[in-house]
């Protein structure tokens, strides 16, 4: 039961149904039992995955919580004198403890996510190796396991800093790792942001049940109308790439990017939506990267909340710790207080930073070379920003005219850093290696005879005049609501403010417009970012 | 506080730091900034901030961050 068929559109008004007539203590309950359903239809083996996640993490966190307070219980009866002199040596030994129940969990289940998605690369690898048949083992991940993983390594992490209280009723922590509309692919929740909403049991509202709806309504349109119309024209052109070239390849990678956008922020505005019918809000995932003015914003504004994730769980920790402290200083000492003393430390834990982001989409060179590549022009771009505020050279006062032609460069110079990193995510999608990818990215460059693209285009792709309009116009659509969006206007209020009438108008036209333009032929119907 | 204030405008010359009160909310410290400044701040104070707190609270002004130095220097 994928988000894209009518199952799950009569699954979730039999859940809102029943979780706005159960009385509200016992509504978490429903959410549970409908998301383990969920669960269950979509990946009938994989629930042993969320269980043991679920299961390790709550009893380490509760665990965590009964060391700490067993220290203090330890500490209490103990006088000042003998305080003075054993604290210390005692703090230690419970941090120890502590210390090593969060490693182990955590490894426990980065171990599985790492063995799921690299057990079949190295069976093949090994078998090589020693020369025998590859299996060509193909394992399909169990349904959403890196967010519903990463969101309960959050929580442990958590728990241990004493950020939050731990959970002490399981089924209150299993809904919190399996909420059925970020199950799919995130956003990765906190818990001191998402518990309480679920737990609590919410009134209903009729705006927010219309303005989730409004909001799923635009997800549909993003993944069924553009993601799914763009790919099929990436695909017929990618996969037979040398009969084409220049401007065609161009054209193939420019609905490859919108392919990606609209999918996966598509599912997250579809996610973000069913949520809100319940008066849950989730944490905003994308805050349209394209309008990004350097690489670095548009990773600001590209899957957030993996971004804000590594930074808190990864980042921090690492730079923060005792090893990593005296290599800060050691670059002090070598830089003094220029700027390579502050780049050059944390943007070696940075650069780290993405080449595990770059691991963890999978065993594929491609995104290995990606993480790098985003790598080194953040890094470039960070050495140039930090001069700036060193030096505090402030932006100069400029023509307004002037200043639009700036901004319209770093508009384009981003775009294109992004678009030509792309190339990396496309090469991976379609399995092909980074030889291929390098014979498109050479291509995109080649003279296309402008009159023969309009003879040949449309007849060698078996992808029609109607088509490349719904395209056209519907990307346009997608424009003009984002720039709406980017000067400050909330649509969805907007919307909502207006006659009854006129919202129904707006609502039927929309669900009219999604069920007659869907590319979606009813194969699959998955998200891309699903099997993560 | 002095010493604070010296870590912190060493770090971002271009801010003033008497004035600022939403240095996280509104994005001015980026993560760079926040690790030089708690390795700084580590280091000139003799304490070991937790990663439990750095959170945009406690980061948001100076007056902010001071408190958080002084809370851990309390407890050494």
């Amino acid at each position: 039961m994928s988000f894209i068929s009518l199952y799950f559109i009569l699954f979730l008004i039999v859940v809102l149904f029943v979780y706005f007539t159960v009385p509200k203590k016992y509504r978490y309950l429903v959410l549970l039992v409908a998301s383990y359903i969920f669960y269950l239809i979509n990946d009938l083996r994989a629930v042993i995955f969320i269980l043991l996640t679920t299961v390790t993490n709550y009893f380490s966190a509760v665990k965590l919580k009964s060391i700490s307070l067993k220290q203090k219980e330890f500490f209490a009866g103990k006088d000042e004198e003998w305080l003075k002199e054993n604290k210390k040596k005692f703090t230690k030994k419970f941090r120890k403890k502590r210390q090593w129940l969060l490693a182990l969990t955590l490894l426990f289940n980065f171990g599985i996510l790492f063995m799921l998605k690299y057990f079949a690369y190295l069976a093949d690898a090994f078998a090589e190796m020693i020369n025998v048949q590859p299996l060509g083992l193909e394992i399909l991940l169990p349904l959403g396991i890196s967010f519903y993983m990463f969101q309960s390594a959050g929580y442990l992490i958590d728990v241990y800093y004493n950020k939050v209280e731990p959970q002490k009723n399981i089924f209150k922590f299993a809904l919190f790792v399996s909420f059925f509309p970020q199950l799919v692919q995130g956003p990765i929740s906190r818990y001191n942001q998402l518990a309480p909403q679920l737990i609590e049991g919410n009134d209903f509202d009729t705006k927010q049940l219309k303005s989730g709806v409004l909001l799923m309504l635009w997800g549909y349109f993003k993944k069924l109308v553009i993601a799914d119309r763009a790919n099929i024209l990436f695909e017929t052109i990618m996969q037979n790439y040398t009969s084409y070239q220049g401007l065609e390849i161009f054209v193939a990678m420019l609905c490859f990017v919108l392919k990606l956008y609209c999918d996966f922020s598509g599912g997250i505005d579809i996610a973000t939506g069913v949520a809100k019918c319940f008066g849950i809000d989730l944490t905003p995932n994308f805050k349209r990267p394209f309008f990004a003015l350097s690489v670095t914003e548009y990773w600001r504004r590209w899957h957030i909340t993996l971004g804000a994730w590594m930074k808190d769980y990864v980042l921090y920790p690492l730079t923060l710790s005792k090893g990593y402290n005296k290599f800060i200083r050691g670059c002090k000492k070598v830089f003094k207080k220029g700027v390579a003393g502050k780049v050059i430390p944390s943007g070696i834990a940075m650069f780290f930073v993405f080449l595990l982001v770059g691991i963890w989409h999978g065993p594929d060179l491609a995104y290995l070379l990606f993480g790098v590549y985003n790598g080194v022009i953040i890094l470039i771009e960070t050495i140039f920003n930090e001069t700036r505020k060193l030096k505090k050279i402030k932006p100069k006062e400029r023509k307004k005219s002037t200043q639009r032609f700036i901004t319209f460069v770093k508009f384009t110079v981003t775009f294109m850093l992004v678009f030509f990193g792309k190339y990396f995510s496309a090469a991976a999608s379609l399995g092909v290696g980074i030889d291929v990818m390098f014979d498109w990215f050479l291509a995109t460059f080649r003279y296309t005879d402008i009159t023969l693209l309009f003879n040949n285009f449309f007849s060698r792709t078996d992808f029609n005049l109607i088509n490349i309009i719904i395209l056209l116009v519907s990307t346009a659509i997608l424009i003009f609501v984002e720039v709406l969006q980017e000067r400050g206007l909330k649509i969805r209020e907007f919307i909502l403010s207006k006659r009854q009438y006129i919202q129904w108008i707006i609502f039927y036209v929309a669900v009219i417009v999604i069920i007659l333009m869907t590319a979606y032929d009813g194969t699959g119907g998955g998200f891309a970012y699903e099997n993560f | 506080m002095d010493k604070l204030m010296e870590i912190l405008t060493e770090a971002r010359p271009d801010l003033d730091f008497e004035k600022e009160t939403r240095l996280i909310d509104d994005d001015i410290l980026d993560s760079f900034d926040i690790i030089t400044i708690v390795g700084e701040i580590n280091e000139a104070f003799d304490i070991n901030i937790n990663v439990g707190d750095l959170v945009p609270e406690n980061f948001n002004s100076a007056k902010a961050i001071w408190q958080v130095v002084q809370k851990y220097m309390n407890e050494e």
